[in-house]
C-alpha cells in the first residue's frame, strides 16, 4: 500500500487570500527574489483581542508585551503596538527599534542579556528592566545614580520549588533564585531612592501547566514576601508560550509521529534522512530519547490555554489565579510572541530543481536553504503549500513523498529531513509557500552563508476595497481610522 | 488458608467473574472479568512488583537502597508498600500521574515522587531529557545507592503474569478462553498471559487496548509510546484497539452500576475495547466463544478523573444563596463613584466592608477603617439576617464593583442602607490612590 502522510497546515484568513492571488505571489518573488518572506500585520489585531477579550472575561487587570525577538518585521512591530500593546524586548536594538516605532517607554521592558549600554539606555529612557541576577541589579542602580533618575525594574524570579511531590524543571540559566528573594529585596529597600520596583516575573523553559503553576505559586509567594520589605507589587508577568497550533487535522499529526516511530523501527519504510530521528534513536528493538520537536498539533492554544493556566489553584493564596488576579488587582502582564504572530506571515520560494537519487528518493531542491525556515535546527512538521505556476500542466504523483533540500552545498542543508508527502509533484520554477511563518520560524536564524539572498520582507494588506495591497515591510503603517 | 504471615500471600488468586449476557449483550460469547483488583495492594502490578523484588528485597533493606522506577500509579504504589516493609525507600520518575489523587496516595504510603520536565517551547536540540535517561544518569552516579526494578524491560514482569495471571485463568476456566483482552502498559500481563494460555490454545486471539493519543486513561500507554516498551512485541496481538476517555468511563460505570464491580477507567476502557472488537464477531458466530478480560484495579483512586469527565455526575453546580432579578438589581442598588467618595465616607461614616478575599485584602484596602467579610462569608451572614443596624450606612467593596452592585441592591430591598463602591478596587488602583496597607 502507498504511504500518504500529509501535514496540512492551518491557513489563516490572509493566507488563504494570498495564496489565491497567485500573480501577486509570483510578482513579488520575482522582483525581491527568492526566498521571500510576507508579513501580514492586520492578521495580529484578532490575536491581540483574543487575549484581551479574555482579560475583559476574567474582570482582570492585564497588559501585553509582544515579545518582538520573535520576528524582526517593523510592520507587524507598528500594528501591534498601535493595538496598544508594549514590547518585550531582548537586546538594544530592539528597544530601540520599539521606541522608535511609538512604543512609549513606560509600556517597553527590557529582557534578556544586558549590555552596559542596554542597562544604560534602559533607565535613562524609562523602560522596565526586566533584573535577571543580582550583579544586574548592582548595574541598574549605578546607571540610576550616573543618570540622575529612578530605575524602573522588574524581578525575574528561577528556581521555584512546589510543596508536596517534586516537580523537577529544566535548569536554566536565567533568573533570580527564589532562595535569595529576602537579600534582593533588602537590597532594593536600601536603594529605593534609585529605584521604583514594579513587580515580579519567571522564567520557564516549559509549556507545561504543573511547572507554570508552580513558578506562578512563586510569584504570589513572592508578593509577600516583597511586602515585607514595603515593596507593592503593581505587576506579576507570566511571560509567553501560549502556543500556536500549526496544523489543520490531529489524525494527520498523530499518524505521522507513529509511523516516524515504526520507520525507526524499520517496520515500515525510511521516513527520515539517514534515519535522523530528532531526538528518538532505537536501541535493542525500542525507541529511547525524547522526540525534540515543538507540538505543531495543539488544541488547547492562545486564550484556551492561558484560561486553564489561570485556572489552577495558587496553592499559597487558596484560590484560582484568575480569583487571585481579580481581587489583588495586580496587573497580569503577558509576554506573547508565537501567539501574537500566528497566522500573519509565510515564507515562499522558487524550486529549483526536482531529482532523483537510485533509491527512488526524490528531492525537491528550493532557493532557499534549511536556515530560512527553522529556528534552533527544529524540522518543520508543517507542508508547505505549492503554488503552480501553470495549473493546466500534468501533475505527476509523488511514489512515497519528497525531500525538501536547499541552496547552500553542504550535505546537512536539508529543508525537511522528513519526507513530506505532496499532493503531487512540484515542478521547477513552482513556488512552496512554508504558511505560519512569522513568529521565529521565519527570521530568527536567516544568514547569508555563501552570499545566498537572506529573505526581504513585504507586508501584504487589505486596502480600502478588500483588494491585496503590499509595500516593503518598514514602509508599512497601520491605517487609523476615524469612525468609533 | 486461614491466617496470612506475610502480605505477599495475599497476592494473586484473584476470582474470575463471569459478566451477565444482560450487560455485556453478546449473544454467543461468555464473558469474563479477571478481578485483579482484589490483590492486597489494590492492582495486577502487586504481582510483578513482588515478583521483581522478592529474591532481592532483604539485601535492598540490608543496604538501605532506594527502589527507582518510572511508574505513574500501581506498580508505585506496591513497590512503595513492599520497600517500607523492608527498611528500603521507593521513588518514581515520572510525567504521567495525571490524576492528582494517586499522588496523595503514593505519598501516604511514602513514596519519593519526582516528576520530570514537560515540552519546552523551545526545544534545545542538545537536551536529551528522557525519563530513562535521567533515571540511567541517576543510577551511574551513586550504583549502590538504588536498586532500579525496570519494570517496562524486566523479564521478570512478564514471569509474574505468566506463572501466576495467566495459570490461574486456565485453573478456573478450565481451559483457555478463545479471547484474551488486556490494557497495554508495560505488555508485561499481556505477554505473560497470552504465552501461558496459548500453550494450550494456540489459536486464541489477543487484543491489546491502547489509549487515544489525544487523550489519557490512567495506566494505558498510546501506541507510539508502546513502541519505547521492550516488553511490547505487536505480533502477540491480534488486534489493537484504541479506546478514549469517556468510553473508559462508559465501561467503568457500566460494571459498577450493573454488575456491582467498582472497577477503574482502566478496567473499564478494557471491558469498553472488548466490545468494540467483539461486536461485529459475536455477529457471525455460530458456536459458544469465551473471552477473559482484565479488571485491573478499583475506582476510589480516579475520583478527580470521572469529575472532570462527568461533572453532571456529582450535581456540581453553582450555589447561588440569594436569587434576585437584573431589574430587581437595577431598581434597588445604589453606587458611588471614585469623585465622590471622600464625601460620602465624610458625611455618612459608613462600615466599609471589603468582600474580596482575606489575602487580597492583607494588601491593602481603601481604608483605614475597612473590615474584611468574604463574600461567601457574607452571604452566610445575610442569609440570618441583616449583620448591622438598618440605619447603618454600609459602603460595599469588591473587585470591579458588579458583586457589590448586586448586594446593595438585596441590602437596600431589606431595608438597609447600603452602597457600591462603582468599579470596586479596580478603579480605585486605576484613578491613582494607593491601597493603604493594613497590617
Amino acid at each position: 500500500m502507498k504511504r500518504c502522510l500529509p501535514l496540512n497546515p492551518v491557513v489563516s484568513e490572509m493566507e488563504g487570500q494570498v495564496l489565491k492571488d497567485k500573480d501577486l505571489v509570483y510578482d513579488l518573488v520575482n522582483a525581491f527574489g527568492s526566498p521571500l518572506n510576507l508579513v501580514f500585520p492586520q492578521e495580529v489585531s484578532k490575536n491581540h483581542k483574543e487575549f484581551t477579550s479574555l482579560f475583559d472575561d476574567m474582570e482582570v487587570d492585564g497588559k501585553i508585551l509582544y515579545a518582538q525577538k520573535a520576528n524582526k518585521s517593523t510592520a507587524l512591530l507598528r500594528e501591534i503596538i498601535y493595538q496598544g500593546a508594549g514590547t518585550n524586548n531582548a537586546s538594544l536594538p530592539e528597544i530601540q527599534h520599539a521606541l522608535a516605532n511609538g512604543c512609549p517607554a513606560e509600556c517597553a521592558e527590557a529582557g534578556g542579556p544586558k549590555t552596559e549600554e542596554y542597562v544604560s539606555h534602559s533607565v535613562f529612557s524609562g523602560v522596565l528592566v526586566n533584573i535577571d541576577s543580582i550583579s544586574e541589579i548592582e548595574r541598574v542602580v549605578l546607571s540610576a545614580q550616573g543618570h540622575n533618575k529612578k530605575a524602573r525594574i522588574m524581578l525575574r524570579l528561577s528556581g521555584f520549588k512546589a510543596e508536596g511531590v517534586q516537580v523537577l524543571s529544566k535548569p536554566t540559566r536565567f533568573g533570580i533564585n527564589v532562595d535569595d528573594l529576602d537579600t534582593v529585596c533588602a537590597y532594593i529597600q536600601k536603594h529605593n531612592a534609585h529605584i521604583i520596583f514594579e513587580g515580579f516575573s519567571y522564567h520557564l523553559d516549559t509549556v507545561a501547566f504543573s511547572e507554570k503553576r508552580i513558578a506562578l505559586d512563586g510569584l504570589v509567594k513572592a508578593v509577600f514576601v516583597a511586602r515585607k520589605y514595603g515593596l507593592t507589587t503593581r505587576y506579576l508577568d507570566i511571560g509567553g508560550g501560549y502556543k500556536v497550533n500549526y496544523l489543520e487535522d490531529r489524525k494527520q499529526w498523530d499518524r505521522y509521529m507513529t509511523a516516524l516511530r515504526e520507520a525507526l523501527l524499520e517496520k515500515q519504510p525510511a521516513l527520515t534522512w539517514q534515519g535522523t530521528g530528532f531526538g528518538l534513536r532505537v536501541h535493542c528493538g525500542v525507541i529511547q530519547g525524547n522526540l525534540n520537536m515543538y507540538s505543531y498539533y495543539d488544541d488547547t492554544v492562545g486564550r484556551d490555554y492561558l484560561y486553564e493556566l489561570l485556572k489552577q489553584k495558587s496553592s499559597h493564596a487558596d484560590m484560582s489565579f484568575i480569583e487571585f488576579f481579580n481581587q489583588t488587582r495586580i496587573t497580569l502582564v503577558l509576554e506573547p510572541g508565537r501567539a501574537m504572530l500566528a497566522g500573519a506571515g509565510m515564507t515562499v520560494a522558487k524550486v529549483d530543481e526536482v531529482r532523483k537519487n537510485s533509491n527512488g528518493d526524490v528531492f525537491v531542491r528550493l532557493d532557499m536553504n534549511r536556515a530560512d525556515v527553522t529556528i534552533q535546527d527544529l524540522e518543520l512538521f508543517v507542508d508547505p503549500m505549492i503554488v503552480s505556476q501553470n495549473e493546466e500542466a500534468k501533475k505527476e504523483k509523488l511514489d512515497d513523498g519528497c525531500y525538501l533540500i536547499g541552496n547552500l552545498c553542504l550535505e546537512s542543508d536539508f529543508i525537511s529531513r522528513r519526507k513530506v508527502f505532496l499532493p503531487h509533484c512540484p515542478q521547477v520554477g513552482d513556488l512552496l509557500s512554508f504558511v505560519n511563518s512569522a513568529a521565529y520560524i521565519s527570521d530568527f536564524n536567516s544568514h547569508s552563508a555563501a552570499m545566498q539572498r537572506t529573505a526581504q520582507k513585504v507586508a501584504v494588506y487589505r486596502g480600502e476595497n478588500g483588494k491585496l495591497k503590499w509595500v516593503k515591510d518598514d514602509q508599512y503603517w497601520p491605517k487609523v481610522t476615524n469612525e468609533k | 488458608m486461614a491466617v496470612a504471615k506475610h502480605i505477599s500471600e495475599l497476592i494473586g488468586n484473584t476470582p474470575l467473574l463471569e459478566i451477565p449476557k444482560e450487560v455485556h449483550g453478546l449473544k454467543n460469547i461468555r464473558m469474563y472479568a479477571k478481578l485483579e483488583m482484589q490483590n492486597i495492594v489494590g492492582s495486577l502490578k502487586d504481582r510483578i512488583a513482588w515478583n521483581i523484588l522478592k529474591d532481592d528485597i532483604q539485601e535492598i533493606g540490608k543496604k538501605r537502597q532506594q527502589i527507582v522506577e518510572l511508574s505513574s500509579g500501581n506498580t508505585a504504589k506496591a513497590l512503595t508498600i513492599f520497600a517500607g516493609m523492608y527498611g528500603a525507600s521507593f521513588k518514581t520518575v515520572t510525567n504521567r500521574i495525571k490524576v492528582p489523587e494517586q499522588k496523595d496516595i503514593l505519598m501516604l504510603l511514602g513514596a519519593e515522587i519526582e516528576e520530570l520536565p514537560g515540552l519546552s517551547e523551545c526545544p534545545d536540540l542538545t537536551n536529551p531529557n528522557d525519563p530513562l535517561t535521567y533515571i540511567v544518569k541517576q543510577i551511574n552516579a551513586q550504583p549502590e545507592r538504588y536498586y532500579h526494578t525496570d519494570q517496562y524491560f524486566n523479564s521478570k514482569n512478564q514471569e509474574a503474569h505468566y506463572k501466576g495471571t495467566g495459570q490461574e485463568i486456565l485453573d478456573d476456566l478450565g481451559k483457555a478462553p478463545d479471547y484474551f483482552v488486556v490494557g497495554l502498559g508495560t505488555a508485561g500481563s499481556s505477554s505473560g498471559v497470552t504465552r501461558r494460555l496459548r500453550e494450550e490454545n494456540p489459536n486464541m486471539v489477543t487484543v491489546g487496548i491502547v489509549a487515544d493519543k489525544a487523550d489519557f486513561i490512567p495506566g494505558i500507554r498510546t501506541i507510539d509510546e508502546m513502541y519505547e516498551v521492550g516488553l511490547f512485541d505487536p505480533d502477540n496481538y491480534k488486534n489493537i484497539e484504541v479506546v478514549n476517555s469517556q468510553e473508559a468511563v462508559d465501561g467503568s460505570l457500566e460494571l459498577i452500576r450493573k454488575v456491582g464491580l467498582l472497577a477503574g477507567p482502566t478496567s473499564g476502557s478494557t471491558y469498553q475495547g472488548a466490545l468494540k472488537y467483539l461486536q461485529n464477531i459475536d455477529k457471525e458466530l455460530t458456536e459458544e466463544k469465551s473471552v477473559v478480560f482484565i479488571a485491573c484495579d478499583r475506582v476510589e483512586t480516579y475520583i478527580s478523573y470521572f469529575k472532570k469527565r462527568r461533572p453532571e455526575l456529582f450535581h456540581v453546580k453553582e450555589n447561588e444563596v440569594f436569587t434576585i432579578t437584573h431589574g430587581e438589581v437595577e431598581d434597588h442598588y445604589e453606587s458611588i463613584s471614585i469623585d465622590q467618595i471622600d464625601r460620602y465616607i465624610e458625611e455618612n461614616n459608613p462600615l466599609i466592608i471589603d468582600m474580596r478575599g482575606t489575602l487580597a485584602f492583607q494588601l491593602g484596602s481603601i481604608h483605614k477603617k475597612a473590615i474584611n467579610i468574604p463574600l461567601s462569608s457574607f452571604e452566610e451572614m445575610l442569609a440570618q439576617g441583616l449583620p448591622f443596624a438598618k440605619n447603618q450606612a454600609v459602603l460595599l467593596v469588591c473587585p470591579v464593583g458588579s458583586r457589590t452592585k448586586k448586594y446593595s441592591a438585596i441590602i437596600n430591598m431589606r431595608g438597609g442602607k447600603a452602597v457600591s463602591l462603582e468599579g470596586g478596587i479596580s478603579s480605585w488602583v486605576h484613578s491613582g490612590r494607593k491601597l493603604i496597607d493594613l497590617s
